[in-house]
């Protein structure tokens, strides 16, 4: 009788144990998935938060040859703040160096309807006016929970 | 013997309700989240000029919404003969708002603008732009 209530015991606490460990380790596996899950909608959410588009007219794109100079008006159609320090250019399908920015109105950081002014050169190529290019801006949000969120537009645009 | 594994199968089964319970909850979230982007992606304006003329310096418009999103003239930039673009409520004072459906006459004094060709509009992703006649 007394084997038998020892016996009894250890199957309990053996059993206890291993339901503990098993939970431990599903729990534990879980969170992990959970937090990949969480990461992933989080940067959902900041991408689709983050938005641009060309203001100014892509009929008449300024471009001046001798300086590599090309101006372009980039509005803030987002709702999250845009940092206008980290912009990516393609031009005619060369990356393209970003000389000069400056926000138009009277705003000193890039919120959501404001517009920056780019100055931005692409490197090495011969453009002409009347000639159609394709221009690819990358924009980058500050951070949202955390996370940064980005979004890219091409857009074909005439040069003048 | 029958009393510790009956103890240890309902611990198991408490826990794996637990589990579960989690797992519902995280797919709440989920959906919520995802109903929220989706949201966010389908709220763009349609902003359409519909002529342009220019007289004594003072550019006059005629511009309709023809979405169904509210145009904020604060988030409208007008851009004449490709040059720097001008903000819509810097020029325009009596409204603030073009309603879905609303066509509005608008005057541009002071652009410096005399005998301009084309007149271009962005807002919010919206773009649309005009002859002058």
């Amino acid at each position: 009788m007394a084997d038998g209530g020892a016996s009894e015991l250890i199957m309990l606490i053996s059993g206890l144990l291993v339901a503990g460990i098993v939970t431990t380790l599903l729990v534990a596996s879980w969170g992990g998935l959970a937090n990949s899950v969480d990461t992933a909608q989080t940067q959902a959410e900041a991408n689709s938060k983050t938005k641009a588009a060309l203001a100014s007219d892509p009929m008449q794109v300024s471009w001046d040859q001798p300086s590599c100079n090309l101006s372009l008006h980039i509005q803030n159609t987002g709702s999250l703040e845009l940092m206008d320090d980290e912009i990516g250019i393609i031009a005619n399908g060369t990356a393209s160096t970003v000389n000069q920015t400056r926000l138009l109105g009277n705003s000193s950081v890039w919120t959501s309807g404001e517009v920056l002014e780019l100055q931005v050169c692409p490197p090495g190529i011969t453009m002409s006016a009347g000639q159609e290019i394709t221009v690819t801006v990358i924009v980058r949000s500050e951070h949202y929970q955390g996370i940064s969120g980005q979004y890219s537009f091409s857009e074909v645009v005439r040069l003048v | 013997m029958g009393g510790s594994v009956s103890i240890s199968a309902l611990i198991v089964g408490t826990a794996l309700l637990g589990i579960f319970a989690l797992a519902s909850l995280s797919l709440n979230n989920s959906a919520l989240s995802a109903s929220e982007v989706l949201e966010e992606a389908s709220d763009e304006p349609e902003i359409r000029l519909i002529n342009a003329s220019e007289s004594s310096g003072v550019i006059h418009l005629n511009m309709t919404n023809a979405g169904d999103e509210t145009i904020s003239f604060d988030q409208t930039w007008f851009s004449i003969d490709g040059e720097l673009p001008i903000r819509a409520s810097d020029y325009h004072t009596q409204s603030t708002i073009l309603f879905p459906g609303e066509t509005l006459h608008m005057q541009l004094t002071g652009t410096g603008h005399t005998s301009p060709a084309r007149l271009f509009v962005a807002s919010m992703g919206s773009q649309s732009g005009v002859s002058f006649s």
